[in-house]
C-alpha cells in the first residue's frame, strides 16, 4: 500500500506503527534501515530539532567573539578547548554555535523559497496544462526563459543595486524555482486532463476553478512532495554558493558559505574555520538529495529523470 | 528535421529577446546610466550633462532606449566598461580564453572519468567498486564547489605542497581547478552512465547478443554502450552551459583571469556595461549549449523530432 504524505488519518497511522515494528529484533532493525532512509532521516530531523532551538542548543552566542579565542583548533586537536568543541573562526567565535545558528538560514531559505516556488510554479503549471493554447504557450516560454537566465549574474548585478540581503536572496531563488514544478505539474496536467473522472467533472459543469484544485491538484502534488524534496539540496547549496562570493546573506549573521569565505585566507593556518561549516552543508544537502532520491523511488520508480 | 531546427532556433531567439529585455530592465534601474561614468564628487555643466544624454539616447522614450541599446548590443557594442575604461566586448574578449579553455578541459574530462566510472559502476554492480563509485558520485552532488576547492587546496598545496593554488601557469595550475569544476559534472555523467547502461544491458537484444553465445565485454562495448551513450553525452551539453556558474566560483578560489572572475569583479565594482555584456553572453553560450543538447538528441534518437 502506498502511503500518501498528506492522508495521516487513524489508519496510516496504523500502518506506519506497523512499519516500525520490525525494531524490536536486531535483524529487524537492520532490514529497518536497509529499506528506510534512516541516516537522512536522522541527520534532517536533527537539522530541524537544531534549527527549532537554535538559542538553548548552542553553547554560546553566535556573534560574540573573544579576540583572545582567535583561531582556537577544535577540542581534539593540540591546544583546542572543551570551550569551542569545533574551534573558533579568525575573530574568535565559537563555530559550533555559528553552525548550530546557521541551520535555521538554510532550512529557512529552504523553506520560504520551496513554498513560494510551489504555490506560483503548480499554479502555472496547471492553468497551462489545463487551458492549453496561448496560456500554455506564454507560461511555457516564460519557463525556457528563466531555465536560460545565468542566474549567478542576474544575482550578482541585483546584489549591487539593492545591496544584499535576506530577502533579496530569498527573492531571487523564487524566481528561479518555480519552473520546475511548472514544468513537472504540466506535463501531469495534460495527462490528467482527458482522464475518465475530470472529464465527468466537466460534463456535469464542475468550473475550470473547482477541476483545477479538486480533481487535478491532488493527482499532482505526490510527485510534487518528491520534486519539492529533491530542490531542497540544490537551493541550500545555491545559497550557499551566493554567501560564499559575499552577494548573499550579509555578515554578521552565520551563513554556511560566508563562515566558509571567512576562513579562504586561514586555510594554512586555520582549516577548521573553512571545513567545518563545509561539512555542515554538505552533510545537509546529502541528507536531502538521498531522501528526495528515496521518496521518488517509492512513489514511482518510473520518475527516474526528475 | 529541417523544421524542428527552425522551430528550436525560433525560440532560442525569443529567448534571447527576453533576457535582453531583464538585463536592459536591470542596468536601467541601477541609475541614470550618466552618473556610471562621473568621477564622484566632480559636477557636469547642465550643458554637459543634456549633451551625454542626448548621446546615450536618454531623450528619447523607453522602448527606443531599449532598440538602440539591443541595436548596439547585437553588434557587439555593450557600451564601454567603467572600470576598466574601454569597450567591454574587448574586456570580455581578453579573458575569455581562459574560461574557455578551463570549462574545455574540464567537460573532457568529466565526460571521459564520468562514463568510465558510471560503465564501471553499471558491470560490477553491488560490488565495492560499485559502492565506491557511487560514493563518488554522491560527493559531487553535495559538496558546494567552494568547499571542495578549499579541501583541495589544504590537501595538495598546503599539506602535501605538491600543486599551485592560483593563476595560469604550466599545467601543473590546471590540476587543481580542473578537478574541482569537471567533479559535479563528473558525478552526473556516471550517475546516468549507470542507469542507461543498467537498462540496455537488460533489453532484449543484449540479451539475445549474450543467448548467441556473444562474449560479456564484447557485448557491453559493442552492442550495449552505443545505445547507453545517448544520454550521457546529451546531458554533457547541458552541464557544459551549468560550467557558467561553476566558472564563477572556481575562477573566484583560484584567482584564475576567466570570464567568471570578471562578472564578480564587475559586479563588486559596479561595472554596468560590462555586467550586462557578460549576462547576455552567458546566456548565449547557456541557450547555445542546449541547442547542441536538443540537436544532438534529435539526431540520434528520431522519435525526438516529431516536437
Amino acid at each position: 500500500m502506498r502511503l500518501s504524505i498528506l492522508e495521516f488519518g487513524s489508519t496510516r497511522l496504523g500502518s506506519l506503527l506497523a512499519a516500525l515494528r520490525p525494531l524490536a529484533s536486531i535483524k529487524g532493525s537492520w532490514r529497518f534501515a536497509r529499506r528506510y532512509p534512516v541516516l537522512p532521516g536522522g541527520i534532517i530531523l536533527l537539522l530541524v530539532i537544531l534549527a527549532i532551538f537554535a538559542g538553548q542548543i548552542a553553547p554560546q552566542d553566535p556573534l560574540d567573539s573573544t579576540l583572545s579565542d582567535t583561531r582556537a583548533p577544535p577540542v581534539w586537536l593540540a591546544g583546542g578547548g572543551w570551550d569551542h568543541i569545533l574551534g573558533a573562526d579568525h575573530i574568535g567565535r565559537d563555530i559550533l554555535s555559528r553552525i548550530i545558528h546557521g541551520t535555521r538560514i538554510s532550512l529557512m531559505v529552504a523553506g520560504v523559497v520551496l513554498t513560494a516556488g510551489m504555490i506560483v510554479g503548480v499554479t502555472l503549471g496547471i492553468v497551462a496544462g489545463y487551458s492549453g493554447g496561448i496560456w500554455d504557450e506564454i507560461i511555457m516560454r516564460l519557463v525556457d526563459m528563466t531555465y536560460a537566465i545565468p542566474f549567478i549574474l542576474v544575482a550578482l548585478v541585483a546584489a549591487v543595486i539593492f545591496g544584499a540581503s535576506l530577502q533579496l536572496v530569498l527573492i531571487l531563488l523564487a524566481v528561479f524555482n518555480w519552473p520546475p514544478f511548472a514544468r513537472q505539474t504540466r506535463g501531469l496536467t495534460l495527462q490528467l486532463r482527458n482522464a475518465e473522472y475530470v472529464l465527468s467533472a466537466r460534463i456535469s459543469g464542475a468550473s475550470p476553478f473547482r477541476i483545477g484544485v479538486r480533481h487535478i491538484l491532488p493527482g499532482v502534488i505526490n510527485i510534487v512532495v518528491v520534486l519539492a524534496t529533491l530542490q531542497v539540496g540544490g537551493l541550500i547549496l545555491t545559497e550557499s554558493v551566493l554567501s560564499f562570493l559575499g552577494v548573499g546573506i550579509p555578515g554578521p549573521d552565520p551563513a554556511w558559505g560566508s563562515m566558509v569565505a571567512d576562513g579562504r585566507d586561514h586555510i594554512s593556518t586555520a582549516w577548521w574555520i573553512s571545513v567545518m561549516p563545509g561539512i555542515a552543508i554538505f552533510l545537509t544537502v546529502f541528507a536531502f538529495n538521498f531522501l528526495g532520491d528515496w521518496l521518488r523511488d517509492y512513489f514511482d520508480p518510473r520518475l527516474r529523470q526528475l | 528535421m529541417g523544421r524542428f531546427i527552425l522551430t528550436r532556433i525560433v525560440s532560442m531567439a525569443i529567448v534571447m529577446v527576453g533576457i535582453s529585455v531583464i538585463v536592459f530592465t536591470l542596468s536601467r534601474m541601477s541609475g541614470d546610466p550618466r552618473l556610471l561614468y562621473m568621477t564622484p564628487g566632480t559636477r557636469f555643466s547642465q550643458e554637459v550633462w543634456d549633451a551625454r544624454g542626448r548621446d546615450l539616447g536618454l531623450d528619447k522614450p523607453l522602448v527606443m532606449q531599449y532598440l538602440i541599446w539591443a541595436g548596439n548590443a547585437v553588434q557587439g557594442d555593450f557600451g564601454d566598461s567603467v572600470w576598466h575604461k574601454r569597450n567591454s566586448l574587448d574586456v570580455i574578449r581578453e579573458r575569455a580564453p581562459a574560461t574557455l579553455q578551463l570549462s574545455g578541459i574540464s567537460i573532457i574530462v568529466a565526460i571521459f572519468s564520468g562514463v568510465g566510472l558510471g560503465v564501471l559502476s553499471a558491470i560490477t554492480r553491488g560490488s565495492v567498486t560499485d559502492l565506491a563509485t557511487r560514493g563518488f558520485a554522491l560527493i559531487g552532488q553535495a559538496a558546494p564547489p567552494f568547499f571542495l576547492a578549499l579541501v583541495l587546496i589544504y590537501l595538495f598545496a598546503v599539506e602535501l605542497d605538491l600543486l599551485p593554488t592560483s593563476r595560469r601557469g604550466d599545467w601543473t595550475h590546471y590540476v587543481l581547478p580542473v578537478t574541482t569544476l569537471s567533479w559535479l559534472a563528473s558525478a552526473s555523467i556516471a550517475r546516468i552512465t549507470r542507469s542507461s547502461l543498467l537498462e540496455v544491458l537488460d533489453s532484449e537484444y543484449v540479451k539475445l547478443a549474450r543467448a548467441k553465445g556473444v562474449g560479456r565485454s564484447k557485448v557491453i562495448l559493442k552492442h550495449a554502450l552505443k545505445n547507453a551513450l545517448i544520454a550521457p553525452l546529451t546531458v554533457s551539453a547541458i552541464l557544459f552551459a551549468s560550467f557558467m556558474t561553476g566558472t564563477v566560483v572556481v575562477e573566484t578560489v583560484f584567482a584564475w583571469p576567466g570570464l567568471g572572475r570578471l562578472a564578480v569583479e564587475a559586479a563588486l565594482q559596479n561595472d554596468f556595461p560590462l555586467v550586462t555584456g557578460l549576462a547576455v553572453i552567458f546566456a548565449g553560450i547557456f541557450v547555445l549549449s542546449n541547442l547542441v543538447a536538443d540537436l544532438l538528441y534529435a539526431v540520434i534518437d528520431p522519435r525526438i523530432r516529431i516536437y
